[in-house]
């Protein structure tokens, strides 16, 4: 029976790849619908919280405006209005600051002042040796490995620009400057961001410049963290000062519209897919229709033969079921494909477990039970109607 | 002369209306060739198919060699009906995607006979009727008697004992059909039982027996 059944596939390679084809086609779908309903749901809820508890808010000003100019004229309004705010918990204003030294002939460029989480240092810190800073820990710096041969872990080392000098305890090498690019996307959309600065070789962590004289070259730099706390005081003083929610009211009007937005198409997305799913359905419910109709008198043939009706069933329908499985892997490796590839290039890899989540292919696995047996239903009521009498005289 | 099929008092109905056999009794004795003669509607296939255990009669029983057919479950009537029985039909019931050795080729696969025996047993089959040089042509492509020919072959493939052929001939000319009835006649000699519905007198007085079926019953 297996010879006849991979014999009878052979005979009808057409029909197969096409419902193989569909069967891709819909799985991709059915994946990329129940994903996208998700990623749905959950934005919705993420999003309709007041904007300023979120940094998000932030984050987005800072990489999701294209507009340079606008950005930079928001962080300077900020700035503004935050040097009234310095006694505000969790919120600082503090320095970027050049300082020059020479090590050993070279320059080591220190720019910021961080407070940071662990999440935040867990992304983007991966260490070669050391630690990461505590959080009220002053004037540390953790550096690229590149640095190793002319600094040493838990040594402090004197700094100078030109104008004075200050005192980094080096208490960390992370492995690589490239991973601390804050000029490119973050790794998570929830945790504190930094603005304004430019990173290179180094993170210095609350930095205190004492009496260091900055010359003059200090830039004020606004640095937030995730606690949601600091954006719920932000917004009280801001807007007690202001008595007036100009500033905040117009950011929170344009991040709104353009979340809202973001959900419309995403939504128009999900249902477009749902429409395509259902297109793919009727297309493999039809060609299972189309190819019974044409080989029911095969069927007969195989009963005449001598295969009881019931496997002659079974082998059509394993066919079938064959079929649809190798579509459902194909479908999900092109998903996940496609979904890696997007993430790459839109997202720069930054949500690497989203779209692969247990939640998907537990529901995917229920739409597929579901479908293929209202697939395959018509089928086992059309085959159990087969009447033998045609034969009779 | 031994007896190889028995039918007693064979009932067929289909729903309450159509009865199709009325209380069918017939012996068949091992290597006869008997033909079933009768107008249209009159219940010869279906007393074919009863015959093949295609249908389960409505009452009465089938003995095959004195084995009671309506002890037998699925499984059982349709390894015998792949073993020891052959179908010929006036429309072939070949599949027509199928090249001629895959079409005879079938009952050996559902009998799982190993690849090589089946390759031999299908060759002599197309050796026997004389298609061997059609192998691998597909059947769609072969004339109206090039395929019963191939029927004909893949009805003998498994060794049966009785062949069926539901007139054979009926679709085919007088050069193509007497072709075909050597070949019947052939297989005859051969030691096979032929039990063959037509409508052709002089096709039946060929035969060993020749009953005629009206309403149901012998008539003759």
């Amino acid at each position: 029976m297996i010879r006849l059944f991979f014999k009878d596939i052979k005979h009808h390679l057409f029909d197969t790849m096409f419902l193989f084809l569909v069967g891709t086609f819909m799985f991709f779908t059915l994946c990329s619908s129940v994903c996208g309903s998700y990623e749905t749901i959950r934005d919705r809820i993420k999003f309709s919280d007041p904007v300023w508890k979120h940094a998000y808010t932030y984050q987005y000003l800072n990489y999701g405006n294209p507009d340079e100019g606008a950005i930079d004229e928001y962080f300077r309004r900020f700035s503004e209005r935050f040097k009234t705010v310095n006694d505000v918990k969790a919120c600082y204003v503090t320095y970027s600051y050049n300082f020059c030294v020479d090590v050993a002939g070279e320059n080591i460029n220190l720019y910021f002042v961080n407070h940071d989480n662990d999440l935040l240092r867990s992304i983007r810190y991966p260490l070669s040796s050391g630690r990461l800073a505590e959080k009220n820990e002053k004037n540390v710096i953790i550096v690229s490995e590149q640095y190793k041969g002319k600094l040493k872990l838990n040594e402090t080392y004197d700094f100078y620009n030109d104008y004075g000098k200050v005192q980094l305890k080096v208490i960390g090498f992370y492995e690589d400057t490239s991973i601390i690019d804050f000029s490119s996307f973050v790794n998570d959309n929830d945790i504190s961001i930094i603005l304004g600065t430019d990173f290179s070789n180094c993170v210095l962590y609350n930095f205190d410049p004492g009496t260091t004289n900055t010359g003059g070259m200090m830039n004020d730099t606004l640095l937030i963290s995730a606690d949601s706390d600091v954006s719920d005081d932000l917004k009280r003083i801001v807007f007690e000062e202001r008595g007036e929610m100009d500033l905040l009211a117009s950011l929170k009007d344009m991040l709104d519209g353009e979340i809202e937005g973001s959900r419309i198409s995403g939504k128009a997305a999900v249902y477009l897919l749902l429409l395509i799913l259902l297109v793919s359905y009727s297309l493999i419910t039809a060609g299972t229709f189309i190819g019974l109709t044409r080989r029911i008198n095969d069927l007969k043939t195989f009963y005449y033969l001598g295969m009881t009706l019931r496997k002659a069933r079974v082998m059509f329908a394993l066919e079938r079921v064959l079929i649809f499985l190798c579509s459902i892997i194909s479908g999900s490796v092109i998903y996940r494909k496609t979904c890696v590839t997007l993430n790459e290039s839109v997202n720069g890899g930054a949500y690497t477990s989203n779209y692969w989540d247990i939640k998907y292919v537990l529901i995917t696995s229920i739409i597929v039970i579901v479908l293929l047996s209202l697939a395959y239903l018509p089928y086992y009521i059309f085959t159990h109607k087969i009447e033998l009498r045609e034969y009779d005289d | 002369m031994q007896e190889i099929l028995k039918l007693e008092n064979i009932v067929k109905n289909y729903g309450t209306s159509t009865k199709a056999l009325r209380g069918l009794s017939l012996t068949v004795g091992k290597g006869e060739f008997l033909s079933i003669m009768g107008n249209s509607g009159s219940g010869k296939t279906t007393l074919l198919n009863i015959i093949g255990l295609v249908e389960k009669p409505t009452s009465g029983e089938l003995y095959i060699e004195g084995t009671a057919s309506g002890k037998l479950n699925e499984s059982q009537r349709a390894k015998i009906r792949n073993e020891r029985i052959g179908f010929v039909f006036q429309n072939y019931s070949l599949i027509p995607y199928y090249t001629s050795y895959e079409n005879i080729v079938i009952p050996l696969l559902i009998n799982n006979v190993k690849a090589k025996e089946c390759k031999a047993r299908v060759n002599d089959c197309l050796k026997l009727v004389d298609m061997e040089k059609y192998k691998n042509q597909r059947v769609a492509k072969l004339s109206g008697g090039e395929k019963q020919r191939i029927a004909i072959a893949r009805a003998i493939a498994n060794k049966p004992d009785i062949i069926l052929a539901d007139e054979p001939t009926g679709a085919l000319d007088s050069e193509n059909g007497n072709k075909v009835m050597d070949l019947l006649f052939k297989l005859h000699d051969l030691g096979n039982t032929i039990i063959m519905v037509t409508h052709n007198e002089s096709l039946a007085k060929m035969t060993d027996r020749t009953i005629f079926i009206k309403d149901g019953v012998i008539s003759n």
